[in-house]
């Protein structure tokens, strides 16, 4: 059967997957395997050879690579004509002509070409890479998030940086037509937008971006931030779509960050934070005006574009789909009464999408719904008990994992949970997690201060059993993939305070027995110790490093943190001294 | 521009071209070069079927190229970059000799319209305006 390759490389967390006949056969992120956060600039190497690996192929029987940018436009003259335009409406600076020119340069099909070329020369001593396959930015992400939803018409919103000439697309869907209806170019991208306030409060653009999520909970409206962020975005004169002044963002000189010019800290009235520098009230407020900014401009658009097609169904696509509180905004528009923002949104989880694309086009086989994102690599439990043995490290095996970890976590143990294949995107899904137990605060604190060292304002999240959805959520969606937000019950507030936020809200995983049955197992065997089938669940890392790859990976984060117990397959490892903050 | 696709262009048996497998190509060179391989066929012919195709789309598209069927060795040079190639089973037989050529990227030329037509639809507003809903319904007019 024929195998569709897709990569994402060049930027933030390049990727790997295989699709074959509309099936995803295996995805990973670079950044697994190298274990460098992000991996920014690497050629998916070494996930694309697990990928290989993974559907029992190789490089030679690859039918199609495919990406997600419309290469022809940067060839042809097209993207050219479009620079030319953008720098007639706005006084370009010549860094961004710089930069415009670099993606002219880089995405032209020779250029796209060689660089596959060259990579794979190295990597399988080919002749070259497989047919080049483009597949225009934004049409990848809405193909993918629409084609893969529970929906058999729905809205499409595909939002981020920017994809070819585009910021943000609305789309109808229907069957498998994906038409777009609303549109907004480049320079107006929300993606820039956030990723700008990001830097100006003191973190790193497309890592912190959850960071100023979750500080904006903790803010306030000021009417005299509000005026000032009004005037970096604000409504387009149709009053549906929005526009980004660029002078604030690129078109200017650039003392502080790459991600904004020195006109913002002048509209703002102060300087950016520095990363030493603690955070006080006007950061929180102006968190909470950037975050009602990108709320209010995508649900003018969303609101359009509900009344237009009357669908009640919102896809979403495009990495700024990773902002769980405006997923949970839009879900709260009129007229939208089920929602699917796509847990592989952004450009890492366009490699899936292009392969999907590619593999529909060229077979007519639409990419099947999305279920689980168990997609990376695994280790059986024999590999990890050689493993075991080789370091030394003491092991038992239980009867039944999910039983004794239920027993630890209920006895206020934190556990990492090392189970089946990786999985796919950013949120830890129960494959390669941390645990906790969420009815008391202080478990919260402690995964904080021995495991984690994340910023104390910073939200954990549960998942629960899907079972448990109606007593704990109020006006929920299903929503397996921990990427939007529901209001949580007072139930929730008060048998599990550890998960949810201080806005009163939970970014949940709803865990299904038929697609993921062994953590199903664990949080109904906690429920019996508990009464309650709610875990603390956070990404098994520590700050700055990507989630474990392999068992020894995991073995290495585990005993260099205060991690209690290791659940690795089906192998148990507990520490014999309690950790300090126990 | 690597050629996306190529496919072979005969004669129906009544002696017709087929315009709107034609016709579909041409709007799915939006997304990339289609070479169109002419198999006893003149250029002038493919031309005065897509004549009114051309003139409705931008001219910036990569677009489609006419090679012969004969003109082995240039078919040679592009053949290996080609993501799909639909052939009838005299050529298939020959090309697939070739060496970079695997097996799987060649089909049978009845697929060609469905590719054409998924690969053609449009991406964006301005393809939209662009492009009547059906090519061979609504004539490029």
């Amino acid at each position: 059967m024929d195998s569709f390759l897709g990569l994402f490389e060049g930027g933030y967390d390049p990727a790997a997957a295989i699709v074959r006949d509309g099936q995803l056969i295996a995805f990973a992120e670079e950044e697994r395997f190298l274990r460098n956060k992000h991996a920014k600039g690497w050629y998916p190497t070494r996930a694309l050879r697990f990928c290989l690996d993974q559907a029992g192929i190789g490089a030679s029987d690859v039918r199609t690579l495919a990406i997600n940018w419309d290469v022809p436009s940067y060839t042809n003259g097209r993207m050219r004509g479009f620079f030319e335009g953008m720098r007639n409406e706005w006084p370009v600076d010549g860094r961004t002509i710089a930069w415009q020119n670099r993606l002219l340069d880089i995405f032209s099909d020779q250029a796209v070409i060689a660089r596959h070329g060259t990579a794979w020369r190295r990597a399988f001593g080919t002749d070259t890479a497989p047919p080049i396959y483009p597949v225009p930015h934004h049409y990848t992400h809405a193909i993918q998030a629409f084609l893969q939803s529970p929906f058999e018409e729905a809205l499409c919103l595909t939002v981020d940086g920017s994809g070819d000439q585009f910021c943000t697309v609305l789309w109808h869907c229907s069957d498998d037509a994906v038409v777009p209806i609303y549109e907004v170019p480049m320079p107006h991208s929300l993606g820039w937008f956030y990723a700008a306030a990001t830097e100006f409060l003191g973190f790193e653009a497309y890592d912190g971006e959850y960071k100023v999520m979750g500080l904006a909970a903790y803010g306030k409206h000021d009417p005299v931030i509000k005026a000032a962020v009004n005037r970096l975005v604000f409504a387009a004169e149709d009053g549906i779509g929005y526009q980004v002044d660029p002078r604030m963002i690129h078109y200017g000189p650039r003392s502080w960050s790459e991600r904004f010019t020195d006109h913002l800290p002048e509209l703002l009235g102060r300087p950016p934070r520095a990363e030493n520098e603690s955070i006080e009230e006007w950061h929180h407020d102006f968190a909470f005006a950037v975050q009602e900014c990108l709320e209010q401009a995508v649900l003018r658009l969303v609101r359009w574009g509900q009344k237009k097609t009357g669908c009640a169904n919102l896809c979403i696509g495009g990495g700024v789909g990773l902002n769980v509180k405006m997923n949970s905004k839009l879900f709260e528009a009129d007229g939208i009464r089920h929602i699917f923002p796509h847990p592989l949104c952004s450009d890492s989880g366009a490699a899936a999408g292009a392969a999907f694309a590619a593999c529909w086009q060229q077979t007519g086989a639409r990419p099947e719904k999305l279920e689980t994102l168990a997609l990376g690599p695994e280790e059986s439990d024999e590999e990890i008990e050689a493993m075991l043995q080789r370091c030394g490290i003491a092991y038992y095996c239980p009867n039944d994992i999910a039983r004794s970890v239920a027993q630890d976590l209920s006895e206020g143990r934190i556990v990492g949970w090392f189970q089946g294949r990786m999985e796919a995107g950013p949120r830890a899904l129960g494959q390669r997690s941390i645990l906790a137990d969420p009815r008391t605060v202080e478990a919260r604190d402690r995964v904080n201060a021995v495991i984690k060292y994340r910023e104390p304002w910073r939200p954990f999240c549960p998942s629960m059993t899907a079972e448990a959805a109606e007593r704990y959520l109020v006006r929920w969606d299903d929503a397996p993939f921990m990427v939007i937000a529901f209001r949580a019950t007072s139930e929730l507030a008060r048998e599990a305070p550890a998960v949810v936020h201080i806005d009163g809200t939970a970014r949940v995983q709803l865990v299904h027995e038929r697609s993921n049955p062994l953590f199903h197992r664990l949080l109904t065997a906690f429920e019996r110790l508990t009464g309650v089938p709610v875990l603390l669940n956070t990404s098994f890392n520590v700050k700055g490093e990507p989630i474990v790859c392999s068992a020894v990976d995991a073995v290495r984060t585990f005993f260099g943190t205060g991690m209690d117990t290791l659940a690795l397959g089906n192998c148990l490892i507990r520490k014999s001294v309690p950790t300090v903050a126990s | 521009m690597h050629p996306l696709i190529i496919t072979e262009i005969s004669r129906g048996p009544d002696d017709s071209l087929p315009a709107e497998l034609l016709t579909s190509a041409y709007v799915a060179s939006r997304r990339g070069r289609i070479v169109l391989v002419l198999n006893d066929i003149s250029p002038f012919e493919v031309d005065d079927i897509l004549d009114l195709c051309v003139r409705a789309l931008p001219l910036d598209i990569p677009g489609v190229l006419y090679r012969d069927a004969a003109d082995e060795t240039s078919l040679a040079r592009i053949v290996p970059q080609a993501a799909m190639l639909f052939l009838s089973a005299g050529l298939t037989q020959h090309w697939t000799a070739l060496p970079g050529c695997s097996m799987g990227r060649f089909a049978p030329l009845a697929a060609a319209l469905s590719v054409f037509q998924r690969l053609g639809k449009p991406t964006s507003m301005s393809e939209l305006i662009a492009v009547p809903a059906s090519p061979v319904d609504t004539p490029f007019e």
